[in-house]
């Protein structure tokens, strides 16, 4: 198991315990912190990076997409999450040697789609955090010797819009706010939303504590999202994952959920979702 | 100029057949399986058969949506399916999951859309969904007018867009609050529709509290004041939103939209643009606007009044029989004698005052108050069995 978060910061990067850094690129990646190519070199040079490029595209920003993907292929960057579709086809166009993995969030369901990209020259995909357990167990199974990324830990994204719903909101009502993140509550849960540039997007009310599974997925790189997390806790929750064990897991797994005051949940690990609710 | 389509959604058999009648140059359908819409009533094998013998017999199209995202226990059965849609000869499939492209794409001869569940706004990605053997990319509803035409002017490929309707509040398929707040699978036909429950706003611990409550809702989208642009742009297909919705607004949004295309199309001035907006407006009884097309999607595109809509009662009944100067009526809403009405269907347009009103047996009635109760009045004008009755607009 190889550990995978977000790079909040270069500061403390040496003495992250992380074995990789999930790294946006600015104007071209959302949710995650975004750095400039020089900066992407250096990181690379201290830890194996993936580089995470998931916003819907629009036309105008597809020359710069296309500057950012050889940019990254000559300062050496392998790996490279995908959500829009413009980045397979640009990288096949111009036949970059570029590990794509497909990352379109909650799309990464099923083991077939997977194999459907890696036969289209892909190496992986990221694992969508709506699926259980046994779901993700079953893609593993039939996805073989590729790269996947199954997040086990953090506030997951839930919502993404290219509207500024809360500016529209401030807007309409004449009202202020001072903080880059705001929450919304809702029969006694609260979901961090932000409103920048790039539109508005949501978070998960809990934090996701999954660190009892790390045994299934354990040829994967899993995901540690550091989202609203201090960096005191991130590093403490990030030594756990590394030193989790059969005797060790339920331990970790309550002692994750005391640090976070009860707000962690299991997720979708075992809870199966309905679509159909009309007889 | 070349020919466009109106396509149309339909729920089931009778919507279908109220959007081929008033209009429809195709129509889109779900089955029981692999739909976004899980909880429509939807099409069996045998309907759509039924669906698309009907639809044939008149020239037109019909679509169905397979635009599920997969689990791994949704690919059973899957291609087995594709391959039944091929041989009854569906029209086309309306597909996001690129798995399932490759799948009908390899073994069936059914024509591949790409679902606006796959968000495409751009050149380069409507280039690589060509590449996997799609024909028609119904684009992501943020896309500008602009960006429609540099993909028209540099992609081969059909364009489609939604013209009227319900929109998401975010991205298609990057919306999972469904999933979060209901345990509702969003992305396989579940959409629990949390973009219109109030939340209260927080800043620092403080409630950011307007006139009304905080919503991710946005108003309808309307097109009706750019159609004609968007015909002159090159746009192929015109879609209307609304699987769920009923016979009355297919009927009526359908028709609205056919005689400004058509009147376009044959270069004709319509007088009464002003009466069809307002007829439009009405039918959804939600404010609507032209939001990403042209570029607005502020405040003014947001829609804050929650679930405060109610139905309207201008839908008053369906037209069973004319025999004699007798119409006989399938009532819908209340309505008396005195009441000024329009019936209307695909070759009708009589507006009128309701005289005498009398029920299945022949006595007079003061109202027809009772939903689906037999009326029967006089009238001069001769209408057509499935024409509908609505207050005079």
């Amino acid at each position: 198991m190889k550990l995978l978060g977000p790079l909040k910061s270069m500061n403390n990067m040496k003495k992250s315990n992380l074995d990789s850094f999930l790294v946006g690129i600015e104007d071209l990646t959302v949710n995650y912190p975004s750095y400039k190519m020089i900066d992407i070199k250096k990181i690379n040079k201290v830890k194996e990076v993936f580089i995470v490029l998931n916003k819907n595209y629009h036309n105008h920003e597809l020359d710069y997409l296309k500057e950012a993907l050889i940019s990254l292929e000559e300062i050496g960057i392998k790996k490279v999450l995908f959500y829009d579709m413009a980045v397979i086809g640009i990288v096949k166009e111009l036949g970059l040697k570029l590990e794509l993995i497909w990352a379109q969030e909650h799309f990464t369901t099923n083991y077939q789609t997977i194999n459907h990209f890696i036969n289209n020259g892909c190496s992986g995909a990221f694992i969508s955090s709506e699926i259980t357990i046994n779901e993700i167990e079953g893609i593993i199974k039939n996805v073989k010797d590729k790269t996947l990324i199954v997040n086990l830990f953090g506030y997951m994204p839930i919502f993404a819009s290219e509207r500024n719903l809360i500016s529209n909101y401030k807007k309409e009502f004449n009202l202020t706010t001072n903080s880059k993140v705001n929450y919304l509550k809702k029969d006694g849960l609260t979901y961090p939303i932000i409103d920048n540039k790039y539109g508005t997007f949501v978070y998960s009310s809990y934090i996701l504590n999954g660190i009892k599974e790390y045994k299934k997925v354990n040829n994967s790189y899993v995901f540690l999202n550091n989202f609203l997390i201090s960096d005191k806790l991130y590093d403490e929750v990030v030594l756990m994952f590394k030193s989790v064990n059969e005797d060790n897991k339920d331990e970790y797994f309550n002692k994750i959920n005391n640090m976070f005051e009860g707000n962690t949940k299991t997720g979708f690990l075992y809870l199966e979702t309905v679509f159909k609710v009309k007889k | 100029m070349k020919k466009v389509e109106l396509l149309a959604p339909a729920g089931d058999l009778e919507r279908l057949k109220y959007a081929i009648n008033y209009g429809a140059d195709a129509v889109y359908i779900g089955g029981y399986k692999y739909g976004l819409r899980a909880n429509a009533t939807n099409f069996s094998i045998d309907n759509m058969k039924e669906a698309i013998s009907y639809a044939h017999e008149r020239n037109r199209k019909i679509y169905v949506t397979v635009n599920i995202t997969l689990h791994n226990d949704d690919l059973t059965g899957l291609l087995e399916y594709l391959k039944e849609l091929d041989s009854i000869k569906v029209d086309a499939i309306i597909v996001s999951d690129p798995y399932i492209i490759e799948l009908a794409h390899n073994h069936t001869n059914l024509e591949i859309h790409v679902s606006t569940q796959a968000s495409t706004l751009n050149i380069e990605s409507c280039k690589y969904m060509k590449s996997l053997g799609c024909s028609r990319i119904v684009l992501g509803r943020e896309a500008r007018r602009e960006e429609i035409k540099e993909i028209i002017d540099n992609v081969d490929i059909e364009l489609e867009t939604f013209i009227h309707g319900a929109m998401c509040a975010g991205y298609s398929g990057r919306c999972v609050l469904s999933n979060h707040l209901t345990a509702r699978d969003a992305n396989r036909g579940g959409c629990a529709q949390i973009c219109r429950w109030d939340f209260d706003l927080y800043d620092d611990n403080k409630l950011v509290e307007g006139d009304k409550p905080f919503t991710f809702c946005s108003k309808d989208l309307s097109m009706v004041d750019h159609i004609e642009d968007m015909i002159d742009l090159g746009i192929t297909s015109f879609k209307i939103e609304g699987r769920m919705r009923s016979i009355y607004y297919i009927a009526t949004v359908v028709s609205v939209y056919r005689k400004i295309i058509d009147a376009h199309l044959n270069g004709h001035d319509l007088n009464n643009k002003q009466e069809l907006k307002l007829i439009l407006n009405r039918v959804a009884n939600r404010d609507s606007a032209p939001q990403f097309y042209v570029g607005n999607y502020d405040n003014n595109s947001q829609y804050y009044n929650g679930r405060e809509e109610v139905s309207n009662q201008d839908f008053l009944g369906v037209v069973v029989d004319y025999k004699n100067n007798i119409v006989t009526m399938e009532q819908r809403n209340y309505f008396k004698p005195a009441d000024k009405v329009t019936i209307f269907g695909p070759n009708t347009s009589v507006d009128l005052v309701i005289p005498d009103i009398y029920n299945i047996d022949m006595e007079q009635l003061e109202v027809a108050r009772h939903p689906r109760e037999i009326i029967k009045f006089k009238l001069e004008d001769k209408v057509n069995k499935g024409d509908l009755m609505r207050i005079k607009i």
